[in-house]
C-alpha cells in the first residue's frame, strides 16, 4: 500500500485540485460568456447558473468556485513542493478548504434537487471533486497526526 | 558558497531525521540567543484535523447560509411559481364561478418524427409560414436555453426572410422547457397565444429576450401583465390564463411529446421528420435546410 505521505498522493490531491479549477473555470466562463451550442437535459448548468442560487451577492457562485479552488490548488502545490516549510498548515488548510467547498456543494445540490429542480453535470463532477479531495486530506491529515503521535 | 548538491543532501538529512524520529512534519526554525537556528519540528494533532475539518464543515455551511438568504431576498414570488392552484372554498351566499370553457379540441400530439406532419394543420400548434409549405421545421425550445436564445437571435431571421417568407418552409414552435422559469415563459406565451394565435411570436421572441434577466432579478406572475399590454393582448387575462388546466394541458402535451420523441436537448429541430440537434452556425443550418428541402 502507498505510504500516506507518498508523493503519490499528494500529486493525486493537486491533479484533482486542477481538475476542480478546470470545471469551475469552464462553468464560469460559459456562464459569464451565455454560450453552449445546446442545452442538454438532465444537464442543466444554465436552469442552476441562471437560477437565483446562482449568484452570490451579485458575483456568479462559478467564480467563487473557481476563487476556492486556486486556495485549494495553492495549498496542494505547497504540500507538493515547498512541504518542509509549510507542514503543517498546508495540510490542515487543504482540510479546511476542501471541507468548506465539499459542504457548499452539497448545499448547491441540495438546492438544485429541491427548488431548481434540475442537476448540473458540472455542478456534480465539482461535488464528486470536492468529496473526493476532503475525504482524501482528511484521511491522510489523520494518518500523518497518528505517525506524529 | 554551498553548492546546491550540498543543500539538497542536508535537506535529505533532516528529513530522514525527521522521519526516523517518526514525526511526518517539517520544521520550523527559532532563533536561539546565539543567532543559531534550530530545528523544531512541528507536530500535526488529531485534534487540530478534526478542528480543521469542523472549521471548514461551518464554513461552509455558513456560506451556504448566505447563499440562501441572498436568493430569497431575489426571489419575490411570495409562493412557488408552480404551485398548483389550489381548491376555492365555497363561501356560502356566494355563487360558484362559472368552470372556464376549454375548447372541445385536443391539442394535438406527434407520436413518431412522420406524425410531426400533423402540426400544420393543428390548432393549437404554434406557426408561422404556409402550412403547404413544402419544408416542415420543427423546433424544441426552452425559454432558458442560451442556445435557443442565440438560435432565435442569430439564425431564425435569415430563415424566415428566406424561407419562411417565400412560402418554402413553415415553421413550428415546441416548448421543452427545461427548468422552473423557461416552464413560466412557457405558459405566459401558451397564454398569448390562447388570445391571438398571431401573438404567441412577438411574445416569444420577448420572453427569449427578457426570461432569464427576469428570473435574475426575481419575478411575480403579475410582471407579465405589462408585457401583454404592450403587445396588443389584455394583460390581466393573459396572467390569468398562465394559471389556467388547458395552458397546462397545452404545455404538457407539448413536454409529452417531446419525450415521446427523445428530445433530450434544447434546440432540437426536425426538418421534415429529420433529427437535428442544435441549431449551429447560420451556414450550416441553412445548408441542412437546403438538403431537406432537395430531399423533400
Amino acid at each position: 500500500m502507498t505510504h500516506v505521505d507518498s508523493p503519490a498522493y499528494r500529486y493525486l490531491t493537486a491533479l484533482l485540485a486542477i481538475a476542480g479549477l478546470a470545471v469551475a473555470t469552464y462553468l464560469s466562463a460559459s456562464d459569464l460568456a451565455g454560450e453552449a451550442t445546446v442545452c442538454i437535459e438532465g444537464g442543466g448548468c444554465e436552469a442552476v447558473t441562471q437560477s437565483a442560487w446562482g449568484n452570490l451577492f451579485g458575483a456568479p457562485v462559478a467564480l467563487l468556485g473557481v476563487a476556492g479552488y486556486v486556495l485549494i490548488v495553492l495549498a496542494a502545490g505547497a504540500e507538493l513542493f515547498w512541504r518542509d516549510k509549510t507542514f503543517p498548515d498546508s495540510t490542515l488548510a487543504l482540510v479546511l478548504l476542501t471541507a468548506a467547498g465539499a459542504t457548499f456543494s452539497v448545499y448547491l445540490t441540495v438546492v438544485s434537487a429541491t427548488q431548481i429542480n434540475n442537476f448540473c453535470i458540472w455542478c456534480i463532477s465539482s461535488l464528486v471533486i470536492l468529496l473526493l479531495l476532503f475525504g482524501l486530506s482528511f484521511y491522510r491529515a489523520l494518518r500523518l497526526a497518528d505517525n506524529a503521535g | 558558497m554551498p553548492s546546491r548538491s550540498d543543500a539538497r543532501q542536508r535537506r535529505r538529512r533532516r528529513m530522514a531525521e525527521l522521519s526516523a524520529r517518526g514525526d511526518a512534519g517539517s520544521t520550523v526554525t527559532a532563533a536561539t540567543a546565539s543567532g543559531q537556528s534550530t530545528a523544531q519540528p512541528r507536530r500535526l494533532r488529531r485534534r487540530d484535523v478534526f478542528l480543521g475539518a469542523g472549521a471548514g464543515v461551518v464554513a461552509g455551511g455558513l456560506l451556504g447560509g448566505l447563499s440562501w438568504f441572498d436568493a430569497q431576498s431575489r426571489l419575490t414570488v411570495p409562493e412557488p411559481i408552480f404551485a398548483p392552484p389550489t381548491a376555492v372554498t365555497p363561501i356560502a351566499g356566494v355563487p360558484e364561478p362559472e368552470p372556464a370553457t376549454e375548447p372541445a379540441e385536443k391539442p394535438f400530439i406527434a407520436k413518431s418524427p412522420e406524425e410531426l406532419d400533423g402540426h400544420r394543420h393543428a390548432t393549437y400548434s404554434h406557426r408561422l409560414g404556409d402550412p403547404a409549405a413544402p419544408l416542415l421545421i420543427v423546433e424544441y425550445f426552452s425559454y432558458t436555453c442560451p442556445a435557443c436564445i442565440a438560435f432565435a437571435a442569430l439564425v431564425e431571421p435569415q430563415v424566415k426572410e428566406s424561407y419562411v417568407d417565400t412560402g418554402k418552409a413553415v415553421l413550428v414552435a415546441r416548448h421543452r422547457p427545461f427548468d422552473t422559469n423557461a416552464i413560466a415563459a412557457s405558459r405566459v406565451s401558451i397564454a398569448a397565444a390562447q388570445q391571438d394565435p398571431a401573438a404567441f411570436w412577438p411574445m416569444h421572441y420577448r420572453l427569449l429576450n427578457e426570461i432569464r434577466q427576469m428570473a435574475a432579478n426575481g419575478y411575480s406572475w403579475e410582471d407579465f401583465e405589462p408585457i401583454g399590454n404592450e403587445l396588443g393582448l389584455d394583460g390581466a387575462r393573459l396572467v390569468e390564463d398562465t394559471q389556467s388546466d388547458w395552458t397546462s394541458e397545452i404545455l404538457q402535451t407539448n413536454i409529452s411529446e417531446a419525450s415521446g420523441l427523445e428530445v433530450n436537448a434544447t434546440p432540437t429541430f426536425f426538418l421534415n421528420g429529420e433529427r437535428k440537434v442544435g441549431g449551429g452556425k447560420l451556414n450550416e443550418f441553412l445548408a441542412a435546410l437546403e438538403e431537406a428541402l432537395g430531399n423533400a
